[in-house]
């Protein structure tokens, strides 16, 4: 290893720059796999992290529970249904929280349920879920600069107040802070937007199945008895809300393009660097030096500019956390940035294959022809 | 100038730089596509609204949906110095169909006393976005059956830029929007204006819709909550008529005669039709979305004092008049019940706007410093490779600030080039159908060139020293 730490002391400031090179694009990587990671979650986490495994909604709102709704007889034919242990309402309605002594308002996303049945949010973070009327649960990531458990939050329109009792996680709805309240708080919240409202209905019927029924037999039954509406797992209402594939693919695309981009760096700088070694190199395998220990060497170079740009691209998030916070939140999980670090050396190792194979190719005698070693 | 002659005798170097460039560009302007193509799909009626001031209600927090204004604040908005016309703006999401086809859509339903697009419609008309032809075969002439109700309306023509929350907007006369909000089954004769309820509604509540609101979710141990208020549940099974002031639910069965409230002391009048929205919610993700109405009868229409409700008010100023200046005196003089937006101002004022045009600010910013350092990277590389060839010209006589502004000029047309080659990859990738909207915009182009030219110019001042320290004896020895 003696020549790649010698080149590594002598080119410092140019393995320098390529780490930070490195560095900045696996940064970039790791933000957008961090912000898709936030947006994915919060398209409809809430739905995926509630207690019933199957949600009846609205077959028009084309799994789109927000956009659903469920006429009182439709429940109860639901809740009457054979295979259901359980049957109980989840309404999802978009209102504005502030602080009472603040006048600035943030959009949210408001879910009512029915404590301790189907429907009831599974990851509390902190505190306890509501036990009486106007308590909530919010969700943690959106906590920052709006809210803590014990505070009082003004729902508007109404002006309704509200304790914060507990925060969730990965419990986000439309990308927006979202709050779990009890549903006899849910219709006075959605009555101080329309006063004259007589009925509030749920948007999905949140299903417990009964116990020996699994819950693809109660789908097919409930889709078969209920055409208006359509039965789904609470995974599916996850996977299936609108925009969500969408997003994914739109940036995996430039995150896909982003690991072009390092392995093109990455494999320019090695190669120009082999060109310009090549005279050295050829002389290290002219003494006997196997073309193993040279690209070994490279290898080795490689491995210490990826693990530095990792290092300086997982920094880098962890500042930038905190100072995107008040806009999107994003989560800093050590599982990320391996998931991340594997592709990122993936791809570094093919942007040397050129080098390398240059490398291999060096012909030791080149080294005696060479006019300055005495040859023609 | 030599060094750029070389770019054209020799491009093999530079192709590497050229092809990492052209990535980055694309990372610049493929983000910018889809922030933009969201943002219009969005926005589009706002933002192309027939009026300098659009007003809000003040605990809407610019959420359209849940903006309500009524008659006193418009006449109060109306006699404001300054303001020349208001006119009152609603819009809905619903299902539409269109009777001769399969398939149905999730619309915008809109209806504006200002025109919108190329003619007011008439009752029973609508103007269509155009992208309403994506997603269902409709053209002009056609019939398209809207909202729960399955209201028919005749399609008289297509225009753009007139989408909102990601729908295609479908513009209609506010007694056919009014109409098209009832639930299935209610009476669509079109006597009913503005959600007034029809004047021969029987006294007493129908018995199915009795025994429903005494069922109703909510209280699904089967008792009452107790509540009070008008519309409060019969759980009782009340016999005399009372509870609600308004609307029914969804059930197909049920009719829009809604019974009168005995606490509000009217009859008949009040005329919340329960609606279910039955159309797609808008495409998340962190796209611009007004939160859903499931689970509610939302529909803001006049209530039991009111006839003139509406969500939003458009406001056009007098000549000369200072838009910023009367949207302030609007508020005031409503006691800040109101929040007036330029249209700018309305569309930044959307749930989500301001945040994704941060997020993808982030994005941008940091792309543009890595370009900055791998341009750095790759035109040190380029310079020391190339040293002999300086060497020589050093030695013919350029001077060091020539050779500089030599590899400057290379780099901007390296940039350029690969700004052209990004932004033909950027629309092709637009062109996949991945249903997240895109949009390419010039001015973003124009955007990712300067900036992507300005940070390699700021990357070659890291040659600069090389360049400038070679020594024309090399080029003898």
């Amino acid at each position: 290893m003696l020549f790649a730490n010698a080149e590594l002391r002598r080119s410092k400031a140019r393995f320098g720059m390529l780490t930070v090179g490195t560095g900045l694009l696996v940064f970039v990587l790791l933000f957008q796999q961090a912000l898709l990671t936030s947006l994915l979650d919060g398209i409809a986490g809430a739905v995926g992290h509630q207690s019933a495994p199957v949600l009846v909604l609205a077959r028009e709102a084309q799994r789109s529970v927000a956009g659903s709704f469920v006429p009182p007889d439709q429940f109860e034919a639901v809740a009457g249904s054979p295979g259901v242990a359980d049957a109980s309402e989840l309404g999802v309605t978009g209102l504005s929280i502030r602080h009472p002594n603040s006048e600035e308002r943030h959009a949210a996303a408001v879910l009512g349920y029915q404590p301790n049945r189907p429907g009831t949010p599974t990851r509390l973070r902190a505190g306890r879920l509501p036990e009486k009327a106007n308590e909530t649960v919010a969700s943690a990531e959106d906590a920052a600069g709006r809210y803590k458990v014990g505070d009082t939050i003004l729902i508007d329109p109404g002006e309704v107040e509200l304790t914060v009792v507990g925060l969730t996680e990965e419990s986000r709805l439309n990308v927006s802070p979202t709050l779990w309240t009890p549903w006899e708080t849910y219709e006075e919240l959605v009555r101080g937007v329309y006063p004259e409202t007589p009925l509030v209905m749920a948007s999905a019927v949140a299903i417990e199945p009964s116990p020996g029924v699994s819950t693809e037999a109660l789908i097919q039954d409930l889709n078969a008895a209920l055409p208006d509406l359509e039965a789904v797992t609470r995974e599916e209402a996850v996977t299936d809300a609108p925009g969500r594939d969408a997003v994914r693919y739109g940036f995996l695309l430039v995150m896909g393009l982003g690991y072009i981009v390092v392995a093109i760096v990455i494999g320019f700088f090695f190669l120009t660097l082999t060109l310009q070694k090549e005279p050295s190199i050829t002389l290290v395998r002219a003494m006997g030096a196997k073309g193993g220990y040279v690209v070994s060497g490279l290898v080795r170079q490689l491995l210490v500019v990826i693990l530095g740009g990792l290092t300086i691209g997982s920094l880098l998030l962890v500042g930038a956390e905190s100072a995107v916070e008040a806009t999107i939140p994003i989560t800093v999980d050590p599982m990320v940035i391996v998931q991340t670090a594997i592709p990122v050396m993936v791809v570094g190792l093919l942007g040397i294959v050129s080098p390398v194979r240059r490398v291999l190719r060096t012909d030791p005698q080149a080294a005696i022809s060479r006019p300055s070693m005495g040859g023609t | 100038m030599i060094l750029t002659r070389e770019l054209r005798r020799n491009p093999r170097p530079f192709l590497v730089p050229t092809g990492v460039l052209t990535l980055l560009a694309v990372l610049l302007l493929y983000p910018s596509a889809v922030l933009d193509g969201i943002l219009h799909g969005s926005t589009g009626v706002l933002r192309t609204a027939p009026a300098d001031l659009i007003v809000y209600a003040r605990n809407a927090n610019g959420v359209l949906i849940l903006s309500r204004l009524g008659s006193e604040e418009r006449s109060q908005v109306q006699d404001v110095e300054g303001v020349d016309r208001v006119a009152a703006f609603d819009a809905w999401l619903l299902g539409a169909a269109s009777e001769d086809a399969e398939g149905t859509a999730a619309v915008a339903l809109l209806s504006s006393e200002a025109q919108l697009g190329s003619a007011a419609p008439e009752p029973g008309e609508a103007l269509v976005d155009t992208t309403l032809r994506e997603q269902i075969d409709v053209a002009e002439g056609d019939t398209l059956l809207i909202g729960p109700g399955e209201v028919p309306v005749t399609v008289t023509g297509f225009v753009s830029e007139l989408n909102l929350w990601l729908l295609p907007g479908v513009i209609v006369d506010k007694d056919t929007w009014s109409s098209a909000l009832l639930p299935a089954g209610s009476d669509q004769s079109g006597e009913s204006s503005s959600g007034e309820v029809p004047q021969d509604l029987p006294d007493e509540m129908p018995e199915d819709l009795q025994e429903q609101l005494g069922d109703q979710p909510g209280t699904s141990d089967g008792s009452s909550e107790g509540e009070e208020e008008p519309g409060s549940e019969g759980s009782e099974g009340s016999e005399d008529g009372t509870d609600t002031g308004s609307g029914a639910s969804g059930d197909e069965g049920s009719e829009s005669e809604e019974p009168g409230s005995e606490e509000s002391g009217e009859s008949q009048e009040s005329a919340t039709g329960v609606v279910g929205f039955a159309g797609q919610e808008p495409s998340s993700g962190g796209a611009v979305q007004e939160p859903g109405s499931g689970g509610a009868p939302a529909v803001p229409v006049d209530d039991d004092e009111d006839q003139d409700m509406s969500q939003l008010l458009f406001v056009d100023v007098d000549d000369g008049a200072d838009p910023t200046a009367v949207a302030a005196a609007i508020d005031q003089a409503t006691g800040r019940v109101t929040e007036t937006f330029t249209r700018s101002g309305a569309v930044k004022a959307m749930p989500g706007v301001e945040e994704q045009e941060t997020t993808f600010g982030y994005i941008r910013m940091v792309t543009l410093t890595v370009a900055l350092v791998v341009v750095g990277l790759f035109l040190m590389f380029l310079t020391l490779e190339r040293t002999p060839f300086y060497a020589v010209l050093k030695a013919v006589g350029a001077s060091s600030r020539q050779l500089f502004f030599g590899v400057v000029a290379q780099a901007l047309l390296i940039t350029a080039i690969a700004v052209g080659v990004g932004a033909a990859a950027t629309w092709g990738l637009t062109h996949i159908p991945f249903e997240l909207p895109t949009m390419m915009q010039p001015v973003r182009l124009l955007e990712t060139l300067v900036a992507l030219g300005v940070t390699t110019v700021a990357g070659s001042v890291l040659s600069l020293r090389r360049v400038t320290g070679i020594d024309p004896a090399d080029a003898i020895g």
